[in-house]
């Protein structure tokens, strides 16, 4: 294979997994949004779609923003605003993972109001456990962009 | 002898006055002006100098308050050594600056800064060959890493005035004697850098890319309210971790035991309750409190709210916007949020201030320095004080209405437009519109962001204890001498007919002054309707500033004091009262 | 064709051909001057402040500053 080609075909690929990404990060988003508007819980396994007006409708807003960042930079993917939209999606989607992991680790040290100073053990250890919130199941997949971004830059280095 | 540390904002200047200064650093402010300074000293040779940190400014030809400041400064030590700081990547406008200096008269050496940025950006200077048109010392420097620090302080002692006459004969061109004109200085800057500089192609980095991403308003104003709501987010969990998490259980668990054992007299005695614990009804009898918001006394509450509600909260804060500001986001967020602030007679940068009052509203009454004109400044203090709540309050309104608490955030919010467009027609005085340098995104230093930091939550600490400490002991002495009942039921009538509130929250709402956060949980005692509670809880929240936000806007507003109290007035009869409307209109009670 | 900076439309680029004196002093600092390429990047929404690149520098300008600079626009 020429090399244009392999960069076609890498191209291919971040397309089509960028645009499954981002059309299953605006489900969630919208999937929040609804459900704190409703009111009601959602727990499928290892998703638990928060209920509360801030976590779920602020930042359920934010999931769909990441969404359609996604979405709209797929289109020449190697250009470089365009790359910068996906990383943007990307950046969002750490923001929201980034702070309900900080929640989880704000929430599983102190012994709580009828605890000791410190959690136990086993409270600790389980508040880490699934399930999680939307952002947090999608924060492994938003990852592939610093390779997406690695490529970018070493194609850059080849020209 | 002195040395000035010169430059534009955002080059770097802080962290080049960080390497060259020891722990002996102070915060000062130019007299007459809200613009503040840093100066420390330098170990120069076998002695100490002083070092100054100069205001950032882009000319000597002043547009806004910190250049004027910067430009009085450079005027008042006329021996000084002026250490001008240039980033290298925008070099060209660096260097107008830096001839303004040399015009002067002063003895300057260039530290060209970020050198490593200019690389990136294909910009490659002649550091020497400049250095010998301009006739004095130019280093590149990387001031966050050191690198090349070391060779300016060397050179700081050999440098001398250089004249521009001199400067444009080496270009080749006839010698000018008087100042430049600022298109002569530009076409100064041309020749010269015809013969130095080479602009490589100019490249689009990704991080140039994301800057313009996060100004532009389509992508931008998404990516402002994720970063608002990471910012709350993060407040939420860590003030939950500290305050709830540990800090009451110390201040409750066993501060407040002690004290109760230890303090001389007991329940019921007057020293006791002011002091310690006031006690409360019940069943007729007179009881001990069990935690450190009902307690009231100086050394319980006093203490507990500054530093167990209060601290984690602006230390979160001020840590958050410390870190947006290093990064370089908040002129983005600024030119973002202008158009909206604008319309309220508000420069982009009341953002800040606007942010820092949900944390605390005490810190931010001192941000509104920043702004320009004496109306901004009016402005601001007052709409932050009447309609932002702070942490506490907000804290303990999600314990106590939390269904409603979304509603009540609305409101004030609405109110803070309202009243600020209202205000800006009437005050007079201008708002200048906004001229204002957009930098690139950078890495924040651990060493400058941790400096910041302490500085800002240290200086808090130092005014707003001794305040609250105080407002305890007054409310204490005032409710002991039964003068807050007393006002509850002189004001009775018009808590009940005009704001239809039940006349047992006048209580609460008189000793509001001291301590909102606790009015809000002593409402939540009294038996009401949804809709009274979210009325009473809009009220306290507008009606008076807490004792130390009282005392700093007295402190910094001065005279225009008075107008805050008028405002405050006005705000709280017309919004408090529009609400119970509101209700009426409804048909709810 | 000349027009002032408050009136370019997004991506448009030319050179600076004019500034009002008493605007002159003020941002000849940031490198705003006559003779200069310019380039408006964007604008904010309700009559917002605008954003222009210039020298590798980006600067932002209320409406009102942007219409004191005349600009000879290309393209």
């Amino acid at each position: 294979m020429t090399k244009q080609n392999t960069l076609e075909k890498n191209n291919d690929f971040y397309f089509v997994y960028f645009l499954i990404l981002g059309l299953i990060t605006l489900v969630f988003g919208i999937t929040d949004l609804i459900v704190a508007i409703t009111g009601s819980e959602y727990s499928l396994g290892v998703l638990d779609i928060p209920n509360d007006g801030f976590r779920g409708g602020w930042g359920g807003l934010v999931i769909i923003f990441a969404g359609v960042f996604y979405l709209s930079g797929l289109k020449n993917l190697h250009e470089i605003h365009q790359l910068a939209k996906v990383m943007m999606g990307s950046i969002l989607l750490w923001i929201i993972a980034g702070t309900d992991i900080f929640a989880m680790v704000a929430e599983s040290i102190p012994g709580g109001e009828d605890g000791g100073w410190f959690n136990t053990a086993r409270g600790f250890w389980e508040a880490y456990a699934p399930p999680y919130t939307p952002a947090v199941l999608l924060l492994p997949f938003s990852l592939v962009v610093i390779s997406c971004i690695h490529e970018y830059y070493k194609k850059q280095e080849e020209e | 002898m002195k040395v000035l540390l010169m430059g534009h904002p955002n080059v770097g200047k802080s962290a080049f006055f960080n390497r060259l200064t020891g722990a002996n650093v102070i915060e000062s402010n130019y007299p007459g002006t809200t613009v503040d300074y840093t100066k420390g000293y330098m170990r120069l040779g076998k002695r100490d100098v002083e070092v100054i940190d100069v205001p950032g400014t882009f000319s000597l030809e002043p547009k806004d308050k910190a250049e004027e400041v910067a430009v009085k400064m450079l005027r008042e030590n006329k021996g000084a050594y002026v250490i001008c700081v240039i980033d290298a990547s925008k070099i060209k406008r660096g260097l107008y600056l830096a001839l303004e200096i040399i015009e002067e008269g002063y003895p300057v050496i260039i530290a060209l800064n970020m050198w490593d940025v200019a690389i990136d950006k294909n910009v490659d200077v002649d550091a020497t060959k400049l250095g010998e048109i301009l006739g004095l010392p130019v280093v590149p420097t990387i001031a966050i890493s050191g690198e090349g620090v070391s060779a300016v302080i060397s050179r700081l002692e050999k440098i001398a005035p250089v004249q521009v006459g001199d400067i444009i004969k080496r270009t080749g061109d006839a010698a000018v004697d008087a100042r430049l004109e600022p298109d002569e200085r530009w076409r100064l800057i041309d020749k010269i850098s015809e013969k130095t500089i080479r602009f490589g192609e100019y490249k689009h980095t990704l991080k140039d890319a994301v800057g313009d991403l996060t100004i532009r308003p389509l992508t931008g104003i998404p990516v402002a309210i994720a970063v608002l709501y990471g910012f709350w987010s993060i407040f939420g969990s860590f003030a939950g971790l500290c305050t709830d998490g540990f800090l009451v259980k110390i201040f409750d668990g066993h501060w407040l035991p002690w004290l109760q054992g230890v303090f001389p007299g007991g329940l019921g005695d007057w020293l006791y309750a002011i002091m310690v614990d006031a006690g409360h009804i019940k069943n007729g009898v007179l009881v001990a409190s069990d935690n450190c918001f009902e307690s009231f006394g100086v050394l319980t509450s006093g203490l507990f709210v500054p530093i167990g509600v209060v601290l984690p909260a602006i230390f979160i804060f001020y840590l958050m916007l410390t870190l947006l500001e290093d990064v370089g986001y908040m002129p983005r967020l600024a030119v973002l949020i202008d158009t909206v602030l604008h319309k309220i007679g508000l420069h982009g940068y009341a953002i800040v201030p606007s942010i820092l009052a949900l944390g605390c509203n005490v810190p931010a009454v001192s941000a509104t320095r920043i702004l320009e004109t004496k109306k901004q400044r009016f402005m601001m203090m007052t709409l932050l004080a009447v309609f932002i709540p702070c942490g506490a309050q907000i804290g303990i309104m999600q314990d106590v209405i939390p269904n409603s608490i979304g509603f009540v955030m609305l409101y004030l919010f609405a109110g803070y437009f309202v009243f600020g467009f209202i205000l800006n027609k009437v005050v007079p005085g201008r708002t200048p519109e906004i001229l204002m340098d957009v930098p690139a995104y950078q890495k924040p230093t651990l060493y400058n962001v941790g400096r910041k930091v302490w500085m800002r939550t240290s200086g808090f600490l130092k005014v707003a204890v001794p305040f609250v400490l105080l407002g305890s002991l007054i409310v204490n002495i005032l409710y002991l001498l039964g003068t807050i009942d007393w006002l509850g039921n002189v004001l009775a009538p018009m808590f009940e007919g005009w704001f239809g509130v039940p006349k047992e929250t006048a209580g609460p709402l008189v000793a509001a002054f001291l301590r909102k956060d606790l009015a809000v949980a002593q409402l939540s005692a009294i038996h009401m309707t949804k809709y009274q509670m979210i009325s009473a809880v809009v009220l306290v929240s507008i009606y008076f500033p807490c004792i130390a936000t009282f005392a700093l806007m007295l402190k910094e507003g001065g005279k225009t004091f008075l107008g805050s109290l008028a405002v405050l007035l006005a705000a709280v009869f017309t919004w408090g009262g529009l609400l119970h409307l509101l209700w009426k209109l409804a048909g709810v009670e | 064709m000349q027009k002032s900076l408050d009136k370019m439309a997004y991506e448009e680029e030319g050179i600076v051909v004019s500034i009002d004196q008493d605007l002159k002093q003020r941002v000849a600092g940031m490198g705003i001057r006559v003779g200069k390429r310019i380039k408006m990047l964007t604008k904010e929404p309700l009559k917002g402040p605008i954003v222009i690149m210039l020298g590798g520098s980006e600067t932002s300008l209320g409406l009102d500053v942007a219409g004191k600079i005349i600009v000879e626009v290309q393209g």
